[in-house]
Formats: C-alpha cells, sequence, structure tokens
C-alpha cells in the first residue's frame, strides 16, 4: 500500500488520483473520531470537511506533513477544541442523545433497546470527562492508537496520557456502575433484569 | 520502576474490563456517497494547488563587490597603529635623507620602500590567521583577490609616502631631481612587489615572500655594485637609465596585473 506521505507528494503535484485515495483513506476513521468527540454527526462531517482543507492548504504551501495520520487527528482534535470554547457550542442544546445507531439486522427488538440502553449510558459517562479525556478515551478505544501515538496526536506527555486515560477510565467505570445499581433498583421485582454494563469485578 | 509497572498493569487490567462497554458506542459510518460530496467540496481547494504557480526560486546572481569597493572595505582590516607606524618610519627616512647627499638619500629609499613593503606584505599575510580564511573563502570574493587587495593598499601607501617624502627632500636636498630619484626608488619596489604577487598567486605566499626577499637583496648587490664598479665599465646616459626605470615599473604593473587575473581564479591559500 502506498504510504501517507508519498500520497500528500503526489496531492502536492496536483495528482488527482492521490487526492480521491488519501480523502477515501481518512474520512470514515476521522469522521468517526470528530463525531464521538461532538457527538454530533453533522458538525462532525463540517470538522472533517475544515480539517481536510486545512491540510490542502498546508499542501499549497509546499509544507508536507511529516507523520499525515497524526497530523489529521491533532488538526481535527483542535478545530473540536476551537468548536467547544466557541460561543455556538455553548448556546446549542449539546444533549444529542438520539444518535443515529448502526442497526444489526438479525438483532431482535430487546437486544435493540437493551444496545440503546446502554449506549445512552456510555453516552452520558462520557459527557461526565473532561475534554482531553474524552479525546484520549476516543483514540484509544475507537481508534485503536497506541499511547505514543496519542501522545504525538494531542502534543502531551506519555505519562499525561496514562494518568488521564487512568482516571478516565475509573471515573467511567464508577458512573457506569451507579447508572446499572439504579436500573437494578428500578427493575427489583421484576423477573429478569438487563444484564449490567459493566463488571465491577476486579 | 517497580510502581511504574504495576500502574501500567493496573491501566491494562481496567482498560480490558472497559472495552466491551465502549463496543456500545456505535456511530454512522460515512457512505461512499458521503465520500463523493466530500471529495466534491474539497475539489476547489485542491485545484487551486495545481494552479498555484510554481514555486521559483530566483537564483539571484551575486556580483561580486569591485576591486575598488573591495579595496575601500581592505583598508579598515589595518588597525591605527599600523598607519601610525607606518607614517613614522617614513618621516624617520626622510628626515635622516634630507641631512645627506642625493645618491645617499636615492640609497636610504632604495633600501627602506621595498623592506617596507615585504614587512608590510608579510605583516598582512600574518594578521590573517586561517579562521579568517575559511570565513573568506566561502565568499563570492576569492581569498586570494583579498589578500592581493591588501597588497595593493600597502603599495598604495607606500608610494604615496615615498612620493611625499621626495617632494619634501626636493626642497631640503641641494641638487635634487624629483623624476630621477622617484624613478630610483619606484622602478625597483615596483619590480619586487610585482614579483612577490606574480610568484604568490602561482606557488603561494610563503614561496612568494621568500622570492621578494631574494629578489630585494639581488637588485641592491646589482645596485651597490654598479655604484662602485658598474660606471667604468658601461656606462648607462640619463635617458638610458630613465628607460630600463620605466620597463622595470611597467614589468612589475604587468606582473601584478596578471597576479590579478590568477587571484579571480584561485579558490584558496592554503599553501
Amino acid at each position: 500500500m502506498i504510504s501517507d506521505e508519498r500520497l500528500l507528494e503526489q496531492m502536492a503535484e496536483g495528482d488527482q488520483a492521490a487526492f480521491e485515495a488519501f480523502v477515501h483513506r481518512y474520512h470514515v476513521p476521522i469522521h468517526q473520531y470528530t463525531e464521538r468527540l461532538l457527538k454530533d454527526s453533522k458538525k462532525a462531517e463540517d470538522v472533517v470537511q475544515e480539517t481536510f482543507i486545512r491540510l490542502l492548504k498546508q499542501l499549497k504551501s509546499k509544507q508536507i506533513p511529516t507523520y499525515p495520520k497524526a497530523w489529521l487527528y491533532r488538526v481535527a482534535s483542535n478545530i473540536c477544541k476551537d468548536y467547544w470554547r466557541s460561543a455556538q457550542y455553548r448556546s446549542e442544546d449539546t444533549a444529542k442523545e438520539e444518535m443515529p445507531i448502526t442497526v444489526d439486522q438479525q438483532a431482535s427488538v430487546v437486544e435493540i433497546y437493551e444496545r440503546q440502553e446502554t449506549r445512552k449510558e456510555m453516552l452520558a459517562s462520557l459527557k461526565s470527562l473532561s475534554e482531553s479525556q474524552q479525546q484520549i478515551v476516543t483514540l484509544r478505544f475507537y481508534e485503536d492508537m497506541k499511547l505514543k501515538e496519542i501522545a504525538d496526536i494531542l502534543d502531551i506527555p506519555l505519562g499525561t496520557v496514562k494518568s488521564n486515560l487512568f482516571h478516565a477510565l475509573k471515573k467511567l467505570k464508577g458512573v457506569l456502575s451507579k447508572e446499572a445499581e439504579k436500573e437494578a433498583e428500578k427493575n427489583e421485582g421484576t423477573t429478569q433484569s438487563r444484564p449490567r454494563a459493566v463488571s465491577t469485578r476486579r | 520502576m517497580k510502581e511504574q509497572h504495576n500502574q501500567d498493569q493496573e491501566l491494562y487490567q481496567l482498560e480490558d474490563e472497559m472495552k466491551e462497554v465502549f463496543s456500545s458506542y456505535v456511530v454512522k459510518s460515512p457512505s461512499s456517497q458521503d465520500t463523493k460530496a466530500l471529495l466534491a467540496a474539497l475539489q476547489p481547494t485542491f485545484n487551486e494547488i495545481g494552479s498555484s504557480p510554481e514555486e521559483e526560486f530566483i537564483q539571484e546572481t551575486i556580483q561580486p563587490p569591485s576591486f575598488l569597493s573591495q579595496l575601500k572595505a581592505q583598508i579598515s582590516f589595518y588597525q591605527w597603529h599600523f598607519w601610525v607606524t607606518s607614517t613614522l618610519i617614513f618621516v624617520m627616512l626622510t628626515l635622516f635623507s634630507s641631512n645627506a647627499y642625493v645618491t645617499e638619500a636615492t640609497q636610504f629609499y632604495q633600501f627602506a620602500i621595498p623592506l617596507s613593503m615585504l614587512v608590510g606584505v608579510f605583516y598582512t599575510y600574518q594578521t590573517w590567521n586561517k579562521q579568517m580564511r575559511i570565513i573568506e573563502s566561502i565568499t563570492p570574493f576569492p581569498p586570494a583577490l583579498l589578500l592581493l587587495s591588501r597588497m595593493v593598499i600597502i603599495l598604495a601607501m607606500n608610494i604615496i609616502m615615498g612620493i611625499i617624502g621626495s617632494f619634501y627632500l626636493s626642497f631640503k636636498v641641494q641638487h635634487f631631481e624629483l623624476l630621477p630619484f622617484l624613478l630610483d626608488w619606484i622602478a625597483p619596489a615596483m619590480l619586487i612587489y610585482g614579483m612577490i604577487a606574480y610568484v604568490m598567486m602561482r606557488k603561494g605566499v610563503k614561496f612568494g615572500l621568500a622570492f621578494g626577499i631574494a629578489a630585494w637583496i639581488v637588485l641592491m648587490v646589482i645596485g651597490a655594485i654598479y655604484q662602485t664598479h658598474g660606471y667604468a665599465i658601461v656606462q648607462f646616459s640619463h635617458s638610458q637609465v630613465a628607460g630600463i626605470q620605466t620597463f622595470l615599473v611597467t614589468l612589475g604593473l604587468f606582473l601584478l596585473f596578471l597576479a590579478y587575473k590568477k587571484s579571480l581564479k584561485l579558490q584558496t591559500m592554503f599553501r
């Protein structure tokens, strides 16, 4: 497979095929990453577009990023941060809990319901994290990044990534455990309760 | 170290526990149609890359400074004590010569001015250290030409001071003829200087200096022999002597010019 760097070099020379190949390669992962951060598919698409535009402008000035993947995630992260700081974000209703979900056609109605419930809990618990913790968790679990790569993307020390991730996971575990306990209490008396999302067993 | 290892283990364990929970948060994956729409939106920006003019690095041809401007710049290279010392030497030479006969004054000048030039060249070379030469070797001006420009300054200084001294002597010394006196010391000085410069550009600084000293000694000896015994063997008329001296001055200038031409091509003086 042709490397990212080579594709960017060809793009800088105006190669249309390289441009399309690079966008196809990173559209989905960057979109999913930003959507998980912003919890808004439409806003995520805007961020993706802005990220690629910044890349093209960079190439226009003949500056090719040395590690394109990290560069893209870093730029996307920064645009998200800017959005979080913006007045637009504060004025909007950010409780985007009714997100589209990938529907498994073979899943039963009960399974789909349970999955949506767990997802709501997940979204709610993610909100309890700081912005940087959300970024680290998203990069680690959804983008399958190594800790070192995350440190490079967010431009923070590896130790900070580890400690942030550790505290974020502890917090998430705590929040989800409480949610599970509440759910269990609500369902008390019923014959069957929904399985707990998180095992508190160590 | 062990504590760090334990912390890492704890983190990895926590990650394993949470993996399943995270899998519930699925987001929509953009379709190929979405990607096409994105490409269409980005296309105008991408087209700008192709349409942007190639970055042309305008190769500005670096014009080397003229020899005259280089001479002006190199004058500042000599420190004030060099100029004061040189002036004092000439004042002393002129005052000493003013109390002598014309023939003695001529001998003093014939001896002192080429020596002053040799000392000046030696001083120039000694103060032109290796570090300076390394820096100068990357300038558009060839290092050999820099050295030559400094030598020309020495030559000009000696000639000017010598002429001023000669004018002073013309008022002080009896039976003094200015033009023959000038030719008497300028001719050997120019020849020696031309030789030093020419040999220096071909064989190196040390060889050039050695050749100059040898030429100076030979000329001095020939002059002394001619003055003591030569008149009896060959008798030159004043015009013949003037012709020979003019030829020597021309030869010296020609050698200096050849040295200048050569210095334009030399990129090192590490010899």
